[in-house]
């Protein structure tokens, strides 16, 4: 018979009691106090640890339980069942599966369930929402980093016009256009704007050695257009930043923001592999060798390399060492870059044994 | 008050004790996640409430624990239109700028309701010897303390602040009843005013010393942070690492533990329940430790010490309040004034939404 506190739940006072089950009713007394009920009337709360159980009747009145042995006996003789949550939540065995399958479940989220889910939603997403997107983009970008173009109207005019013969490898590419730039600060570069526009740096088109390597880039930039990898990569970081806030939770929100960046690595190799591809497929299409783009990349590695040398000869030299930082964050968001290289020649090589000449124009 | 003379009167303080253990909130937590991943998140109603229940039972004073009754469906309802609420936020902007400013009003309007019926929610299913607590607050000074606070803080760049917090404090409680008793508050502006002006002071200092720190420490090795473009994630996390970990982390963690520590004294010990009185003093070095140490543990460990942190700092918080009793304590009645049917059918239909002040 367990000792027990009793309350009516009218005064918080105090009655010391001893309960007992006994044909389907609970007794309780002690102190002044005589109570039968029926044990389908009274709520007899879940074991969570040592904490103390409450055991509720109808009219407000409970029992408080510390002796859990005790309780657990007498409620087991009437057939008082366990759930299966409270039996689990006191298994070491069970708390050790849930772990693995919590690790498991991270890791398929953060592999396929993020980029399948940020997959659905950005091929859904209104075009409102990714121009306005776009918009906002461009303008922080021309406020903090880009300067007018300085190639002339005709070169300028010759690009564009080179750009929209593009023909897309599949139906339904989107609309082209080139936002013209410069930027000194960010070196040989281009970027696609969600809705489809691609931002050139002057300083690309100076390093390309001829325009077919131009429209390689270009062509990639239109991969992350077709595959809507500004959009995903947005919504897979918030996605990202979201689980980490609740899973690190309020103990520590503040860590949450921080390992984000580090999770998106991966997302972002992916995606050029996919936008390599892409262009491949593009450049094939309208028969530009694939390689192209890789003689692009080959010049980006060959300005790096030498920008280090540079920085190596002259430690004090401003210039050089900008440079320096500008090539390795243009090569290193785009990772593996020997690699990209290799597959883009094997694309090159696949099409000249398919039709027995490399294609030129 | 009206003591029961059948009763010794015990005017001894009564400590508060906390015994929850981190591995039993573990088992706990960690089969409640899983389940809560499984059904993509609508099992946390069921989990908060496990949670809820697994501290407040483990809470004891004067030998009687505390009892959580929320129930899982609420909260979750109550969750649903909180998420919806975000969403709106968040993107209504997005849309376009009408919706934009739409949400932030229909925001605006609802948030104090949202907030005071929270607390009527969190207050009605908490219960003590059998008696359940109770908030009175009425909406329309919820209104003047949420959105008139917001906006006088703001407004008068936060000079204001401090005489803003003191009135939301005295707004919740002094809004709050046990049974028939009701909680008084007594801390005053100037209290909020000092505590406020000395956080500011030792935050200036501090501020300053990691300014001189880390304009040493990173002097030239800013990298190129474009927005929207493609940043590249390594390059950042070697610039934002070292600034989170010498800058920010001690900020955050100091304005937490100072704050949290002079706040929570200076508020519980002008409390008053009835005639009995609280005594609440945390010292803000021992907080800025156990959250410095927290946040590092569950870092350390991916997340699988928080049961362990939580627990720990609920034991520090717990085991220094202790009641100051002006008399008996069984002599607290129900509040029959009040159909406490009727409060909680209300209750019931209200949103939950976890905000914590």
């Amino acid at each position: 018979m367990p000792a027990a506190a009793y309350y009516d739940g009218r005064t918080a006072r105090r009655h010391e009691v001893q309960i007992s089950v006994a044909d389907g009713s609970l007794l309780i007394q002690g102190d002044g106090i005589q109570r039968q009920e029926p044990l389908s009337a009274v709520r007899v709360s879940e074991r969570l640890g040592q904490a103390p159980r409450l055991l509720s009747l109808g009219d407000g009145a409970h029992c408080e339980v510390r002796d859990h042995a005790a309780l657990e006996a007498e409620l087991a003789a009437a057939g008082h069942r366990q759930g299966l949550v409270e039996r689990l939540q006191r298994s070491w065995r069970a708390a050790a599966l849930s772990l693995l399958l919590c690790a498991i479940a991270a890791f398929a989220a953060y592999r396929w369930g993020i980029p399948l889910a940020a997959e659905m939603i950005a091929a859904r997403m209104p075009p409102a929402v990714s121009h306005q997107l776009s918009d906002s983009t461009l303008q922080a970008l021309d406020h903090f980093w880009l300067e007018p173009t300085k190639l002339d109207a005709p070169r300028r005019e010759a690009l564009s016009r080179g750009f929209t013969r593009l023909h897309p490898p599949a139906e339904g590419g989107a609309p082209l256009s080139i936002e013209f730039r410069s930027s000194p600060k960010l070196g040989p570069n281009a970027f696609a704007l969600p809705d489809g526009r691609v931002v050139l740096l002057d300083q690309l088109v100076t390093l390309a050695g001829n325009d077919e390597e131009i429209y390689g880039v270009l062509a990639h930039e239109l991969g992350h257009v077709h595959y809507h990898h500004g959009m995903r990569m947005l919504l897979q970081g918030s996605a990202v930043a979201l689980l980490l806030t609740a899973w690190v939770g309020d103990v520590s929100s503040l860590l949450a923001t921080l390992p984000a960046g580090l999770l998106q690595a991966r997302y972002s190799r992916d995606f050029e592999t996919q936008a390599d591809d892409y262009a491949a497929a593009t450049l094939l299409a309208n028969g530009i060798p694939p390689s192209r783009l890789a003689d692009l990349l080959e010049r980006l590695l060959a300005r790096r390399d030498s920008d280090k040398e540079g920085a190596k000869g002259s430690k004090d030299s401003k210039s050089s060492s900008v440079g320096d930082g500008e090539m390795r964050s243009y090569l290193s968001s785009h990772p593996a870059t020997s690699e990209r290289i290799r597959r883009l020649r094997q694309a090159d090589s696949r099409q000249s044994q398919q039709q027995g000449l490399v294609p030129s124009r | 008050m009206d003591f029961d003379q059948t009763q010794p009167l015990k005017l001894e303080p009564e400590a508060v004790r906390f015994h929850g253990k981190g591995s039993e909130y573990f088992q706990i937590w960690i089969v409640n996640l899983l389940l809560t991943i499984l059904t993509l998140g609508i099992y946390s109603a069921w989990a908060k409430v496990r949670r809820l229940q697994y501290f407040y039972r483990n809470t004891e004073l004067a030998g009687s624990t505390f009892e959580y009754h929320g129930k899982p469906l609420t909260i979750l309802k109550g969750r649903i239109v909180g998420l919806m609420l975000l969403l709106v936020y968040r993107f209504g902007f997005q849309v376009s700028f009408i919706v934009g400013v739409l949400s932030l009003l229909l925001l605006a309007a609802l948030l104090p309701i949202l907030l005071r019926n929270s607390l009527r929610f969190r207050l009605y299913n908490s219960s003590y010897r059998g008696l359940r607590f109770h908030f009175s607050g009425g909406v329309a000074s919820a209104y003047g303390v949420f959105l008139g606070g917001f906006f006088g803080s703001l407004f008068s760049l936060y000079l204001l602040a401090p005489l803003f917090h003191r009135r939301l404090k005295a707004y919740q409680h002094g809004n709050s009843w046990y049974g028939r008793t009701r909680f008084s508050f007594h801390a005053t502006t100037s209290q909020f005013y000092g505590i406020y002006g000395r956080g500011l002071l030792m935050l200036l200092g501090l501020g300053f010393g990691l300014g001189l720190l880390s304009s040493f420490l990173f002097h030239g090795h800013a990298p190129h942070i474009v927005a929207g473009t493609k940043p590249d994630p390594r390059e950042m996390m070697r610039f934002i690492l070292p600034i989170m970990l010498v800058v920010y982390l001690p900020t955050v963690l100091f304005l937490a533990a100072y704050f949290g520590a002079r706040l929570q004294s200076l508020i519980w010990t002008n409390t008053r329940l009835g005639e009995h009185r609280f005594d609440y003093r945390l010292s803000a070095r021992r907080l800025l430790w156990i959250y410095f140490s927290n946040s590092l543990a569950v870092i350390l460990t991916l997340g699988f010490y928080s049961p362990w942190a939580a627990v720990r700092l609920a034991r520090y918080h717990a085991e220094h309040m202790t009641l100051l009793p002006a008399g008996s304590l069984e002599t607290f009645i129900d509040d029959q004034s009040q159909d406490i049917g009727a409060i909680g059918e209300e209750a019931a239909s209200v949103f939950d939404i976890d905000i914590s002040f």
